[in-house]
């Protein structure tokens, strides 16, 4: 026997101890995957699964000339971890009180709190299915930018190259306190500052103090401040849709928020090779207006103007393109700051609202300018022609069997033609062609031009107006003889614009409109809106005969010369209403006792080029104060010079271009018709 | 049976060292690949955090740029700086259609024409 053998003994040794290795082995692999399993995947499952929200980015809201009117900024809410802070930090923090505008003993205080009492049982936070992958898809679908009041990193950290967006990750860990006896929690995070800015937030990480840092969440912000307030609407903090665009567009405008399932480490960072599910973020779409933000700049600093000159408690300007129905601009005084939405303070029942969209939500009695319906219906009817002559000076009428009353005039007004009765506004005169159309025809033309409905403007709160139909029993003959006036009838600023629009677009009613485009992120276009015909109210010569009428009201000899824009002819109507006066019971509910001599509505809605209408404008201004003769807040002192002065600024704006040739002074610069502006 | 005792190692052995080093590096083979799947993910993590952060700051660029368009800011920065520019609607701009543009400027063109050109004088023949 060779001796270089080693012994059986030996080697049997060997291999009983190698078995015992592995079977220690195999002994601790069954209690690890077989006994302990569940606990196991339990504890996992807790510490190491991770869901992460990838926020998406609200879409935008630009004008028609692609100008942004609502977009996303990113902010930082600054936050701390306690336990993270090192002492040789502690000098910097006087210069870090100081950067976020924070009293040094408060920030002290949140500094040295690393504890916090709890009395909620610790097992009820955050335990996760022991099977890790059953997903809380409720909590999930809410936005993130909603935990910014929370003392969580739960926003999403970009920033710092990594994604830590986990809602239900733990920040804080119960502890057992062994001197007081009671649970308490480590705080990871504890909040300093809301709303950041990155170049804040730079000086802030310059300082270098360690567990000092900043989530990123996303605000809205309107570039344009209260341009366009009532229209483009605003998003709260909570980023829920508060009016305007944002909330009527919200479906297109929300992103869809991603998410993902994985694990993290111990520094909780994501593993990212252990993710088992991954849904990626989706953008919100953008929506494009047919607003005009240049447009929309000089309606909104012509309304400051008739604020600073006459002190209205309201006032609206409407400009749109009548042909198509789409709106250029839509101003109210009063207005907001979307940024400062929340700033805007709460008004009485009765007082104007600045967040109010007063162009479709507030109704008033049109006035002079409704002369228009009963000159168009008598004209559509063939009743009439424009040269028909109506004894202006009549005190009464018989209609339906019955003495009516008719209106008083300011002045007297003797035998005037229908296109008289327009240029100089006669009362008795519209009277008379409404009673000649009768009662029915006369409601039916009302009604086809828009009033007594919504005309299905899609946010604002429109309003319907007030229309008593002739078969309720609140309807009156007298009714007959004040409606065409524009009084005992109520309608928004949008209907009465509307309205002028239907004699500006050939007889048509077309919905009013403001967007005109949405678009995906890729820049594909989701939807183009096209221009709606509502109905055909009268025919287009129909519609030119009144439109030269109204020529007249802007003339020389009609009752607003103060319209008129040299080198261009102007279709449009004064108005001027007095406004109701209100008693107010005990409970605070008012009640209508009368008409004011004092307080009126001045108006003047109008068009032009006249035989080519390019631009509808409305200017309606309530309660305007006019402290020289005649005392009166006429529409052709309040409201028609601000019509020339919008139009005039329009024209080389919206390129509108005159068929009406007597303009040419010589001082001008002269645009070709296809060559553009210089 | 006698054994073979020229063979330059035993079979079994042999067999056994073989087996070892082929497992041995599958299972290197296998944790190399796994690292390399790791290290590609977290790779791949950081380019999309990195895309994000840059896109987030073109978004701030962008809001910013938004910002200082602002209509009332640049009138007001017009009026600070003394720039002296004029609103569009400033210009006494009158409109003319192509048509008569473009006469206009014949008539301008030819008025000079005309001007140095010697004095015509047309007889029409009487029969």
């Amino acid at each position: 026997m060779s001796k270089g053998y080693a012994s059986n003994y030996r080697i049997v040794l060997l291999g009983v101890a190698l078995f015992g290795c592995f079977g220690a082995l195999g002994g601790r692999l069954v209690w690890l995957h077989v006994l302990s399993r569940e606990k196991i995947l339990e504890d996992v499952a807790r510490t190491r699964r991770q869901e992460i929200k990838v926020p998406g980015k609200r879409g935008d809201i630009y004008d028609a000339r692609g100008l942004t009117l609502a977009t996303n900024r990113s902010l930082r809410t600054l936050g701390v971890d306690p336990h993270a802070l090192r002492p040789q930090d502690e000098a910097k923090w006087s210069e870090l009180a100081r950067l976020i505008d924070m009293p040094e003993s408060e920030l002290r205080k949140i500094f040295t709190t690393k504890f916090r009492a709890t009395t909620a049982p610790s097992a009820a936070k955050g335990v996760a299915s022991p099977a890790g992958l059953v997903f809380n898809l409720p909590k999930l679908e809410s936005s993130p930018q909603d935990d910014d009041e929370q003392p969580s990193a739960s926003a999403v950290e970009i920033a710092r190259g990594r994604e830590v967006a986990s809602a239900d990750a733990p920040t804080d860990e119960a502890e057992a306190d062994p001197a007081a006896g009671e649970k308490l929690r480590r705080i990871h995070w504890a909040k300093l500052r809301d709303e950041i800015t990155e170049d804040l937030y730079n000086e802030i990480l310059k300082l270098g103090i360690r567990g000092v840092y900043g989530n990123v969440i996303y605000r809205r912000t309107y570039p344009s401040n209260q341009l366009g307030a009532h229209i483009v609407g605003f998003v709260n903090k909570a980023q829920v849709p508060g009016a305007g665009i944002e909330s009527f567009a919200d479906f297109y405008l929300k992103p869809q928020t991603g998410w993902r399932v994985g694990e993290r480490d111990g520094r909780n960072r994501e593993l990212a090779q252990f993710r088992t599910r991954d849904v990626p973020k989706i953008d919100g779409c953008s929506v494009t207006l047919s607003l005009d933000v240049l447009v929309q700049d000089i309606i909104e600093q012509e309304l400051g103007a008739i604020v600073e000159k006459f002190h209205p408690s309201k006032a609206s300007i409407i400009v749109s393109d009548p042909r198509t129905g789409f709106i250029l601009g839509i101003a109210n005084y009063p207005s907001f700051n979307l940024n400062e939405y929340n700033k805007v303070p709460k008004v009485g029942r009765y007082e104007a609202d600045p967040m109010r969209n007063a162009a479709v939500a507030d109704i008033y009695e049109p006035g002079s300018v409704f002369k228009i319906v009963a000159a168009a219906a008598a004209l559509e009817e063939r009743l009439v022609t424009p040269k028909h002559v109506f004894d202006c000076e009549l005190d009464a009428i018989m209609f339906e069997g019955r003495k009516v009353g008719l209106p008083r005039e300011d002045h007297r007004m003797g035998n005037l033609t229908v296109s008289e009765i327009i240029s100089h506004s006669s009362n008795k005169g519209a009277a008379q062609l409404a009673i000649l159309v009768g009662k029915q025809k006369y409601y039916e033309y009302v009604k086809a031009f828009g009033f007594g409905r919504k005309l299905g403007f899609p946010f604002g709160g429109e309003e319907n107006g007030i229309l008593t139909p002739y078969t309720s029993p609140h309807w009156s003959p007298k009714d007959m003889t004040r409606i065409p006036m524009g009084h005992a009838v109520s309608a928004t600023v949008l209907q009465m614009h509307q309205a002028m629009s239907v004699i500006a677009n050939d007889g048509v009613l077309m919905r009013p409109q403001i967007i005109s485009q949405i678009t995906e992120p890729t820049g594909e276009i989701v939807y183009r809106y096209q221009p709606q015909v509502m109905n055909k109210v009268v025919s287009p010569e129909t519609a030119r005969a009144v439109a030269k009428m109204l020529m007249g009201v802007a003339s020389e000899d009609g009752t607003a010369k103060e319209a008129a824009i040299p080198g261009y002819d102007v279709a449009g109507k004064t108005g001027t209403t007095q406004n109701l006066i209100y008693s107010y019971d005990a409970t605070g509910k008012r009640r209508a006792v009368g008409y004011s001599n004092k307080s009126h509505v001045a108006s003047f809605v109008g068009f032009f080029p006249a035989n080519n209408p390019q631009v509808a404008i409305s200017v309606i201004v309530d309660e305007a104060k006019v402290t020289k003769a005649p005392f009166i807040a006429y529409g052709r002192i309040v409201a028609a010079p601000s019509f020339k002065r919008i139009g005039e600024r329009l024209i080389p704006i919206l390129n509108i271009q005159s068929s009406n040739r007597a303009a040419g002074s010589g001082n001008g610069m002269y645009v070709a018709q296809q060559g553009g502006r210089p | 049976m006698k054994k073979n005792t020229q063979a330059f190692a035993d079979p079994f052995v042999a067999l056994i060292i073989f087996s070892v080093s082929l497992m041995g590096s599958m299972g290197i083979g296998v944790v190399w690949m796994r690292h390399q799947i790791s290290s590609t993910a977290i790779r791949n993590q950081q380019l999309v955090a990195q895309q994000h952060e840059l896109e987030r700051l073109l978004m701030e660029k962008d809001a910013e740029v938004a910002h200082a368009q602002r209509h009332d800011q640049l009138r007001k920065l017009n009026e600070t700086h003394k720039l002296g520019m004029v609103t569009l609607s400033d210009v006494p701009v009158v409109t003319e259609s192509s048509e008569a543009a473009v006469r206009g400027l014949v008539q301008r063109a030819s008025l000079e024409l005309m001007d140095r050109a010697p004095m015509v004088t047309i007889k029409i023949a009487q029969h």
